[in-house]
Order: structure tokens, then C-alpha cells, then sequence
């Protein structure tokens, strides 16, 4: 039984110059334990859609139809003073830039305990001995002394976990990560995938993971959406994208990532920009980037529909099953060239 | 005194004199006020009522209430009610105010043979502050060596009881001054020389009587009983000033309020005339800026709109013994000649120079001695005091012509800065020269620093724009301070003329030692001769008091020296 | 912390002996004899002479300073008045108070007004409430208090005769015959003058303080704080406003600072004797040692205040006091 069901869900923004479709129809589920990871350039929705489903939008220009069932209730129909109840206490949500994620005149034990005293009666000493666990579970060197630190007086790294400690302080059954780790150089961003690893086996949380790096994709994801232009562009498990790809957008996302065996050649970035959402070009959203591209692509809309032979693998482009598969073995092929 | 700057000036510019057509009523004033309507002068006619609190304000400020010290024109006024004074002037408008009456004194002192020594039969406790205390021989004394003790530093005692003798060289309280003696209760001062002004002196506010207890402090004190109808019961400075009954008081001086509280001792005068029109306040002496002089008028003037309904005249224009006067530098090439002096009163338009300063300002003129000081009436006037005729700057030419001087002659004039309607009567005296060949050019200084300019001997200034106020009512005030060669410091002077005529001096001194009639009339006869033959100015104006009360105002009197008398002041039913 | 404060410290001193030494020169420099305006209209020369040496006027300057800096750092004394012959300290302290009320009650009228009024508005940015409270700025800033008061003393005070037209009563008055006095009397002239007094402070405030709060309601911390569940009151004090207002308390300090050094306009259309008032008649009067010590105790004022909102700044934001 799924944790989170998210059928048909669609986000617009009222803005001055029109209506921007910002997520225009996206289905996923979550399981309890697994990490979906939500794929995509800047602007396609990834985040719009976690933002949807905690009730995050700014409530007088945004307008979301759709489903998400999380314990059987649907959130985007929960008053405030019940969406308020399972936001970092049933589900947590953790931001890009852990710079400005805190805030600069409070501690961050108080900032810890106030996650906790929001959703529990606890004291303030309960409060503090539990905040004090937490740090020290997201690995805080010398956490007691830093307790009553002040969020300027820790690196960006540091200032992550302390974000992950908040969010899951009161044990949520879901954690959404959005681009955790992409403020954040190589070393440390290693570091902070691994500890969500660990914590996610420690406290069996399920994670959606949203982020525009493959690499991270690789590390961690169980169920992997890959979005365009506020559509689903293809879903499926982690070995469906990687070793199956169905779409022209996944195959240039995949060929555009560097190769450290490639060294001195040039990247292979995709032609060409994501579209406006005010205005978003008829028929299939890609097709003014897709090298593929045919008469079809122009006027109708691909369906997103299941890859032949699969239930959980769905793909929307109008391509021959013939083409893609030998598309995704020649990406296969590619790929374990440059990394031998 | 000096005509004051901006500031000054305008807390300072109402010496009053004569009510303007009203008339001064002869009878003199009843102290035991029923409801009645005749007040003593000014507005007849008005019934009123016995007590209540009269509320004023003042935009001058009060310097001191200290005797020694005080020196601003509303401080007077408030002295004239509390004080008791060896002679006094009558609470009446008009020549009546004029005459020096006896008041703690019990007649008009023997004057010995040479002249020099006054004695004056004070009767003990026929005056009592309002402590109780009583008013004798010895009080007089007192006040008059505090006035003279260095250590008091008072202006009055350095400068016009110079001449008791024993005053210079005096150390102070509590040593006595030689010239100062009191047998009983008589009071004899005695003079190093005739000085036949010494009365007035002695009736000015300096000489009040004050408690034997009152201490030297050149700071002022801040407390001070009083022997006069009313007494100082509370001041604070530069913020409120309350008078009250003084219970002692037994005098035939009139009375009819309970209490005079001064509150906003600095009010802001467009603020203080809008709290007059509508009655938050009762009197104000120096509150009505000149732009609204004209409309006042017209609503609450003699013949006003609201006057003739209610018939309660609450706006009054009355001359004052201040005079406006262009001093001509005789000790430099360009005024030397005495005809281009002449020929200057020929040519101003004196009218033109006065438009500037609003409706009702003043009244124009050509004599030194301004119409409210006694002396005026003996002095002739010759020069045109509308505007000049083209005879009169043809006369005008033909001084200058006889005169036998180059011109363009060039004429540097110090004058006031900061003030608008100076500088615009400025440009009217420079358009008027220019028609007789003389080119002024102006230069404009802040007021202390103008005065001391001036007063340097030797300045490179040749027409001065200057003013007077009458310390006290007599020609001496005008003539020989500011006009005797005798009177000419290296720094610090008044003679802005540098007019030192020997025969002029003696003259002066010579009137100096006369009294009465024959003393204002010789004073009279040498202005008249100045001013034919060696003017040392070109006067221009006599400035007018302007007084505007509240609406629940009555009996209000303009005297000659003290402006509204607040003692005759009543409030209307 | 400590180092800062101690910094600060040493730097308030060397900008008030800059301030007195500034001011000293300024004044004494002008061409105008102070032994003569000290000594009175008719003075001999040699009365003159001797004020002069007795005001240490025929020294050098720098004697001349150094006592008066001895003066006022030793006995606190700023001299005496040339014209009304008090100490300059009594008619200061006399007229700091009245200044005190107005702008210390001006600076609560006027948060009561900005604070409801610029966070209401950031939260509803186009609404009517912004709007009109946005044409109510531009009139607060552009209408000049004079104009403000002028008109306001003349309805109120003169045409309705509600409030008293202008004046000053004392807060403890009534006391041994003054004309007026006592709590009601201080509110009833003050009141007219405080809002006043506000509206100019107030239409600044809304503006920066909508300013601010909309620009911390896009901060990232506050998306924290909601996505932790908190109720929108609580993330709007705790997080929002605890941050939106940290300069608006800094402004704050420095405005009443500037003010108390003498708000001028208003003490003048509404007869408050406060420092504003005070520093004009002294002006004009020629008055130096007023003159000289307004200027000095306005200084003190602005500096001590600037010293006290640098320390709590420190104390309020802990990016400073702990860096």
C-alpha cells in the first residue's frame, strides 16, 4: 500500500502577464522506505509539485486540482489547521540552500525545539535532550557545546544536516528533499547522501528525492520521474531509466552528464531551452529540442502511456517502441565505453 | 533704549502713548469698581465685572523680574502693576499719564537751593507688600544702592544714577552710598551736578520699591514681593508668570481683577492672534503681526464691523514715543555739508519708506522728538511728511547745488539684515537719493552686530537705519543721549550721527537743568533748530503700538510710558 | 562583544571633543565682540573689559576651549546666558523635557500608527488597504509638517475650539499658582502636536516596514518555518517580524535621536518651549553661550543614542555579537 498517492495533479500561478500551468498533470506514488527521485531542469515542476502537495504555494495566486492521498486523506483538501499537523511531524520537507534556510537570530536548538514543540508537549528540557540525539545522529562534532549556536557559526555543510536533524526529529514517514545537496560542493555532498542513506535505513522513512543530477539520481533513487515542461516525461524503477530509457529528453540528459573518460572532449549538452509555461508550444512539449522530432510531435500531445511489456515503466513520446529500445542499448553501450 | 533687532523689536514695540480719538477720561480712577460702566479711559461705556483670572500671553518674552535688571517693555508693563514708586504717572492716556504724581512719596520732594539734593517725605506703611511688610524711607534706599552695587550688575544703576553723588567708587551693599541719606522718613539724594531729568529717572521701574531682604544676585532673582496693586506670585522663567491681589494694597489705583496669568511666554504671534479672536486667550502685548494689522481693523477697530455690534472696540492703534531715523555721519566727506543734510529731508518719500512695513505701522514725520514725548509739541515740523512734491526735490537740487559738493556724492548705509520690509525701504531711500545726485549703497548686518558697527568711532558709514525707544518720558532720553557730543565713545555709542556741535551741547546741557514747561519747551526750541539749520538726521516715522484683545476685555487704558495698563483691565460681563 | 562596545565607546569620545571643538570655533570665530553682547547694550569699555575677563574672553582660544571643556566635563556646566544671565544648564534642562514629550510620545503614536498599518499592507500587497495606505505615505512625506500643524491648530484649535491652539502645560504642574499644569492639561496640548509630529515618522515607517516584512516573507527561513507545520502566527512573530523589524528598531533609536535634538517645526507652530525652540531664540538673540551649549547637548544626545543603538543592534541580531 502506498504511502503517498499522487494522481493528476495540477498547479497554476496567477500571475501579471497570465496563468502559468507550473505542474500540468503528474501521477506518482510513493512507497514506505523507498526514495523517489524527481528529475528535470530548472523550471519543470519538480519542486512545485512537493510544494503542492504540503499546501507550501502562496494560497492567493495558486490554483491545484488533483489528487495526493497520504493515509487516506487527500492533503490538497485538508483544512490548514490539519495540513499544519502533518507537516514536519508526518511529512518534512528539507530546501536547496541550507544558507537561508535557517533562521539567522534564533539558536538552532531553538529552532529544533521548536519542530518539536509544534507538534508534541514536550518540555523544554525533553526538547533539548532530543534535539541534542538529533544532531548528534546527523554527525555534529562536539553537539552539546553547539546546541545553543547560532546558524552563522556553521558551514553550509554543517547547516544541512542541521536541516535534515529538524526534519526528522519527529519521525515523519515521509522526507521531501528538494536539491539537498546541490548548494553544496563534492565532498560534502557525498557526505550528505550517505547520511540520508543511513538515516533512511535507521528510521524507515520514505524519501522524494528532487534534484537535476543524474549522479545523485544513481546514488539513491528506488523509482525515478523524469519531468519536462510540467509534464511527465517518463517514470519507472531505477534500472528502467538507466538501462531502458524510453525518452529523447532522458537520452540527452543522460549523454550531457561529463564522463571522466572523455577527457578533453566537448560536453554534449541539450540543444535549446525548456519552453514558456505562460504559452507552452502545441503538441508534445520536447519537440522543439528533440532531434527526433516528427510531423506528430508538432500538433498532439504524446500519451503517457506504459513502455510495452511493463505496468510501472510509462514514457510519453510518439517514437516506435522499435527506435527507442535501440536508442536505450546504444546509450547502454556508450556509457560503459567511456567508463571503462 | 536702542531700537532693538527682529526680536526685540517686536517683543518691544509697544512704548504706548495716546489712544488714538479716544478720549482720556478726566476723573480719576475708582478703586472700589461695582458693576459700573465708566472705566477709567479708553473704553467707556462697557460693563464689567469685579475678579476673575485675565489670561495673556506675550511673544517678547520677560527678561527679568528682577528691578535692577529688568528692561524689556512687557517686564515694564508687569512692574507697573506690582510696583510702588516714590513718584509714579497716573493710570490715564493722554497727557493726564504724562505728570509725574507722588505715589509712596506723600507730595513732590523740596529741591534745595543749588538744585542738587531732592528730599522725599516717605510715611512709613502707607504701603505694605504683599508680605505685609511696609513700604518706608529706608526701602527706597535699599533699592536705589542694590541698583548701584557692582556685584548687582545692573545696566540702569551703571548708566543713569551715575550722577547721585558717592556712586561711583561705591563698593556695594551693605555699605551706604554718601549721596543717599535717610532721617526718619525722609529721603534726601543728593546729585554731583543739576539734573533736572533725575525725577523721571526715579520713576522708572528700577527704583521700585523692594523688600529689605532682597539679595544681590546679577543673575535676577526669581522671586520678589510687591507693594503694588498686584504682586508676583509665581515665575517661572521664559514659561508662565502669575500676578495676584496683593492684599496690602490701599491705594487709590484701580483694581478689578482677581488674578493675571501670563501662560506661553513666547507664543508664536500668528498662534497668539488666533487664540485672541476666538477667546482662548485675553491679551497679548505684542502678538499681532503687521499683515494682520488691516483686517483686525476693519473687524474690531474703532469703527469695526464687530465693534459696532457689540460695542466693544478690541483693536487699538496708538503712537509711541519710538522713532525711525536715517542718522547722517557728520564726521565724513559726504554729510559734512549741512544743506545735502537738508536736502536728504527734502527728498525721502517718508510715506513710500513706510508701505513696506504694513497697514497701521506707523505715523510719518520729520521731528526729533516724536509727538508722545512731552517736548514735541514745541518742536515746528518743515519737511514734507507725504510725499515729496516735484518743489521739493527741485529744492532739493538746489542745496545741493548751493551746497557746492561734486556728486555723485556716495553714501554707505548700515542697515538691518534678515528683515524684509528694511531692505524694501532701503531700495525706496535709494531710488529717492538717486534723484539728488547721492548713490547709497547698503550693507546688511544682523542686528547686535550692526549696532556695534555703528558705534565704532571712525566707521566707514554714512547713513545709519536705526530706531529709538524712550527709556523714559523726556527729551534728554532722545536729545542728549543720542545727539550731544559728549557723548561719543571710542566703542559702543549712540550718537550714530557724530553730531558734536559745541553750541548744541551747551544748549543741551543747559535745558537739562530746567523743569517743567520752560525744560520741554527749550528742547523743543533746539530740535526745531537742528533741524532747520544742521540736521543731523532724517527722521521718517513714529512707530504705533498695536494692541488686540481677547473678546471678554474691558476697561483697557494706553498709557504714555507703560502701554496697557494691566491694572484698569477688566473683564466684560 | 567586548572589544566592540569598547570600540564604540572610544569613538563617542573622540566625536564629542571633535563636535565641542567644531562648535567652539564656529561660534567664537564669528565677527561679533561676545565681551560686548555679555556686557549689555550701554556698557562702558571698561565694564566691557572687565566681563571679558571675567568670561576668560581675553585669552587664547585654546585656553578659552579648554576651560570650557574643564567646564562641562568636570562641573557639567555649559556656562551662563548672556541675556537672561541663568545657567545655560537650567534653561536646557528645562526645555529638554518638553522636547522629550513631544517626541517620545510622537515616536509611540507613530509605531502605533506605521506598525499595524506596514505589516497589514505587506501582507495584502494591492489590496485597497495597501493602496490607500500608500497614498497615505506620499501625503505624510510630501505635506510639510508646518503646513500640518498650521492647519490642524486652526481647526482644532481655533475654528472648533477642541484642543487648545498651542502651549505647553507641565506634566506635574499646578503647583503653586501656575496657570496650568497636571496630567490632563500636558495631554490635551500634546496631543494635537504628537500626531502631527507623527505623521511625517509614520509615513516613512509604513513604507520601510512593508518593505522589510515583504521582503522577509520571501526569505527561505520562513518557508522552513512553515513547512515545520508552524501556524502563521507564530511564523510571522517569531520569524517573520523578529527579523522584519531589526533595522526598524535601529531606525527607530537613530530618528528619536535626531529629534530630541530639537523638533524644531513643530515646537515652533505649537509654542512647545522645548531644545528646537530654545536653539532659535538663542539664535536670534545672539545668545552664544545657549547657542553653544544647544548645540553641544543636542550633539551628546546624538551620539549617545547612536552609541546606544550600535550596542543594541549587537545585542538583538547575533550575527554581530558573535562575530
Amino acid at each position: 500500500m502506498a504511502l503517498l498517492e499522487v494522481r493528476d495533479l495540477k498547479t497554476q500561478f496567477r500571475t501579471d502577464d497570465g496563468i502559468v500551468g507550473a505542474v500540468d498533470g503528474v501521477s506518482f506514488s510513493v512507497d514506505p522506505g523507498k526514495t523517489l527521485a524527481i528529475v528535470g531542469e530548472s523550471g519543470c515542476g519538480k519542486s512545485v509539485t512537493c510544494l503542492t502537495i504540503l499546501g507550501l504555494n502562496p494560497r492567493a495566486k495558486t490554483i491545484s486540482t488533483g489528487e495526493a492521498i497520504f493515509k487516506g486523506r487527500n492533503l490538497l483538501e485538508l483544512p490548514p489547521t490539519e495540513l499544519r499537523k502533518v507537516r514536519g511531524n508526518e511529512i518534512s520537507m528539507i530546501f536547496q540552500d541550507p544558507m537561508t534556510s535557517l533562521n539567522p537570530v534564533h539558536s538552532i536548538g531553538k529552532q529544533l525545539r521548536e519542530a518539536i514543540q509544534l507538534h508534541n508537549n514536550e518540555s523544554k528540557a525533553a526538547a533539548s535532550k532530543r534535539a541534542l540525539e538529533m544532531l548528534k545522529a546527523v554527525g555534529i562534532p562536539r553537539a552539546e557545546t553547539r546546541l545553543e549556536d547560532y546558524p552563522h557559526q556553521f558551514s553550509g555543510g554543517m547547516r544541512q544536516r542541521v536541516m535534515i536533524a529538524m526534519a526528522l526529529i519527529n519521525n515523519p514517514d515521509l522526507l521531501i528533499a528538494d536539491e539537498p545537496t546541490t548548494a553544496l560542493d563534492v565532498t560534502t555532498q557525498a557526505q550528505i547522501l550517505k547520511l540520508m542513506n543511513d538515516l533512511q535505513r535507521d528510521f524507515g522513512s520514505a524519501i522524494i528525492m528532487i534534484t537535476h543530477d543524474l549522479g545523485v539520481v544513481a546514488e539513491t533513487a528506488d523509482e525515478v520521474l523524469v519531468m519536462y515542461a510540467a509534464k511527465p516525461a517518463e517514470q519507472g524503477t531505477y534500472s528502467d531509466i538507466f538501462y531502458n530509457a524510453h525518452h529523447p529528453y532522458t537520452w540527452g540528459l543522460m549523454r550531457s552528464l561529463p564522463r571522466l573518460a572523455q577527457h578533453g572532449q566537448e560536453l554534449r549538452p541539450i540543444a535549446g531551452s525548456p519552453p514558456s509555461l505562460l504559452r507552452p508550444p502545441p503538441g508534445c512539449r520536447f519537440h522543439l529540442r528533440c532531434p527526433y522530432a516528427m510531423e506528430v510531435c508538432r500538433t498532439t500531445e504524446p500519451e503517457f502511456a506504459p513502455v510495452e511489456g511493463t505496468a510501472g515503466h510509462r514514457a510519453a513520446c510518439h517514437l516506435d517502441e522499435a527506435t527507442k529500445k535501440r536508442e536505450a542499448e546504444t546509450l547502454v553501450a556508450e556509457t560503459m565505453a567511456s567508463t571503462g | 533704549m536702542r531700537r532693538p533687532g527682529l526680536w526685540l523689536a517686536v517683543g518691544a514695540l509697544t512704548a504706548g502713548i495716546v489712544l488714538l480719538g479716544a478720549a482720556g477720561c478726566g476723573s480719576s480712577s475708582g478703586g472700589s469698581g461695582s458693576v459700573g460702566s465708566s472705566a477709567p479711559g479708553g473704553q467707556s461705556n462697557v460693563p464689567h465685572v469685579n475678579g476673575g483670572t485675565l489670561k495673556v500671553a506675550a511673544h517678547g518674552d520677560i527678561d527679568f523680574i528682577d528691578p535692577a535688571l529688568a528692561y524689556y517693555q512687557t517686564s515694564w508693563q508687569v512692574e507697573y502693576a506690582t510696583c510702588v514708586k516714590l513718584l509714579n504717572y497716573p493710570d490715564k492716556s493722554g497727557d493726564a499719564g504724562k505728570v509725574l504724581t507722588p505715589e509712596a512719596a506723600s507730595a513732590m520732594p523740596t529741591v534745595s537751593a543749588d538744585g542738587k539734593t531732592y528730599t522725599f517725605t516717605v510715611p512709613a506703611g502707607k504701603y505694605k507688600f504683599n508680605t505685609g511688610e511696609p513700604v518706608t524711607a529706608a526701602t527706597f534706599q535699599h533699592a536705589l544702592e542694590r541698583d548701584l552695587s557692582p556685584k548687582q550688575a545692573s545696566y540702569f544703576g551703571a548708566t543713569f544714577l551715575n550722577d547721585i553723588q558717592g556712586a561711583s567708587g561705591y563698593k556695594g551693599l551693605p555699605a551706604h552710598v554718601s549721596g543717599i541719606k535717610v532721617t526718619g522718613d525722609k529721603l534726601a539724594i543728593t546729585l554731583t551736578e543739576k539734573d533736572a531729568g533725575f525725577l523721571s529717572k526715579v520713576a522708572t521701574p528700577f527704583a521700585c520699591a523692594i523688600p529689605k531682604d532682597t539679595p544681590i544676585n546679577s543673575k535676577g532673582v526669581q522671586s520678589i514681593a510687591g507693594a503694588g496693586p498686584f504682586y508676583i506670585a509665581n515665575w517661572v522663567q521664559h514659561r508662565s508668570l502669575v500676578l495676584k491681589k496683593n492684599p496690602y494694597y490701599h491705594g487709590p489705583r484701580p483694581r478689578y481683577l482677581d488674578e493675571i496669568d501670563y501662560n506661553q511666554l513666547t507664543i508664536d504671534q500668528n498662534q497668539g492672534t488666533l487664540e485672541l479672536k476666538n477667546g482662548q486667550l485675553d491679551y497679548c502685548p505684542d502678538c499681532v503681526p503687521g499683515s494682520e494689522n488691516f483686517q483686525l481693523n476693519q473687524e474690531f477697530g474703532p469703527d469695526g464691523t464687530s465693534t459696532k455690534q457689540t460695542g466693544n472696540q478690541r483693536f487699538f492703534i496708538t503712537p509711541a514715543a519710538i522713532i525711525s531715523y536715517f542718522a547722517l555721519n557728520t564726521a565724513r566727506p559726504t554729510f559734512k555739508n549741512p544743506l545735502v543734510r537738508q536736502a536728504v529731508n527734502w527728498a525721502i518719500d517718508r510715506p513710500a519708506i513706510e508701505k513696506p512695513y504694513g497697514y497701521g505701522y506707523g505715523t510719518p514725520g520729520d521731528k526729533i522728538l516724536p509727538p508722545a514725548l512731552p517736548g514735541s509739541q514745541f518742536e515746528k515740523s518743515m519737511y514734507p511728511v507725504t510725499s515729496p512734491t516735484s518743489e521739493d526735490i527741485s529744492k532739493a537740487k538746489a542745496l545741493i547745488k548751493q551746497a557746492g559738493v561734486k556728486t555723485p556724492l556716495t553714501a554707505i548705509e548700515y542697515s538691518t539684515a534678515g528683515t524684509p520690509s528694511v531692505s524694501q525701504g532701503d531700495a525706496v531711500l535709494t531710488a529717492n537719493l538717486a534723484k539728488i545726485g547721492i548713490t547709497v549703497k547698503p550693507k546688511y548686518f544682523t542686528r547686535a552686530l550692526q549696532f556695534q558697527n555703528e558705534g565704532t568711532k571712525g566707521v566707514a558709514m554714512d547713513i545709519a537705519n536705526e530706531g529709538w525707544i524712550e527709556d523714559y518720558p523726556d527729551p534728554y532720553d532722545f536729545m542728549n543721549i543720542l545727539l550731544s557730543g559728549e557723548n561719543i565713545p571710542k566703542t559702543g555709542g549712540n550718537n550714530f550721527a557724530y553730531f558734536d556741535v559745541p553750541k548744541y551741547n551747551q544748549q543741551m546741557d543747559h535745558a537739562n537743568t530746567l523743569s517743567g514747561n520752560a525744560r520741554y519747551q527749550t528742547y523743543g526750541n533746539i530740535a526745531t533748530d537742528m533741524m532747520k539749520n544742521d540736521p543731523p538726521w532724517a527722521p521718517w516715522l513714529y512707530t504705533n503700538n498695536i494692541d488686540f484683545f481677547g473678546p471678554k476685555v474691558g476697561c483697557t487704558v494706553d498709557t504714555p510710558s507703560y502701554i496697557m495698563d494691566l491694572t484698569t483691565m477688566c473683564l466684560t460681563k | 562583544m567586548v572589544r566592540y562596545v569598547i570600540r564604540r565607546l572610544l569613538w563617542a569620545v573622540v566625536l564629542f571633543i571633535a563636535v565641542t571643538v567644531v562648535t567652539y570655533i564656529i561660534f567664537f570665530m564669528i565677527p561679533l565682540d561676545p565681551a560686548k553682547l555679555a556686557a549689555g547694550k550701554s556698557a562702558t569699555p571698561q565694564e566691557v573689559k572687565a566681563v571679558a575677563h571675567r568670561l576668560y574672553l581675553d585669552r587664547p582660544i585654546y585656553q578659552q576651549y579648554l576651560h570650557f571643556l574643564g567646564q562641562l566635563v568636570f562641573h557639567g556646566s555649559l556656562g551662563y546666558s548672556f541675556n537672561d544671565r541663568q545657567s545655560v544648564n537650567s534653561s536646557i534642562f528645562s526645555a529638554a523635557p518638553v522636547t522629550a514629550s513631544l517626541v517620545l510620545g510622537g515616536a509611540v503614536v507613530w509605531m502605533l500608527i506605521a506598525v499595524p498599518i506596514g505589516i497589514l499592507s505587506a501582507l495584502r500587497p494591492r489590496s485597497a488597504l495597501d493602496r490607500a495606505s500608500m497614498v497615505g505615505v506620499l501625503c505624510g512625506i510630501s505635506a510639510h509638517p508646518v503646513w500640518i500643524g498650521l492647519m490642524a491648530s486652526y481647526i482644532f484649535g481655533y475654528k472648533l475650539n477642541l484642543l487648545p491652539i498651542q502651549g505647553y502645560c507641565n506634566l506635574r504642574g499646578g503647583a503653586a499658582g501656575q496657570p496650568c499644569g497636571g496630567p490632563v492639561d500636558w495631554f490635551t496640548h500634546m496631543l494635537m502636536p504628537w500626531i502631527v509630529f507623527a505623521i511625517l515618522y509614520a509615513a516613512i515607517y509604513v513604507r520601510m516596514i512593508r518593505a522589510n516584512v515583504m521582503e522577509t516573507l520571501n526569505e527561505d527561513y520562513v518557508r522552513t518555518a512553515r513547512a515545520k507545520g508552524a501556524p502563521e502566527s507564530i511564523v510571522m512573530r517569531r520569524h517573520v517580524l523578529r527579523n522584519a523589524m531589526l533595522p526598524v528598531v535601529t531606525m527607530l533609536g537613530m530618528d528619536i535621536a535626531i529629534a530630541l535634538g530639537g523638533a524644531v517645526l513643530i515646537e515652533e507652530v505649537f509654542g512647545l518651549p522645548g531644545l528646537g525652540n530654545l536653539a532659535i531664540q538663542s539664535v536670534y538673540q545672539f545668545d552664544l553661550p545657549k547657542i553653544v551649549g544647544v548645540t553641544v547637548f543636542a550633539s551628546v544626545l546624538v551620539i549617545g543614542f547612536n552609541l546606544l543603538v550600535d550596542l543594541l543592534y549587537a545585542w538583538i541580531d547575533p550575527r554581530i555579537r558573535l562575530a
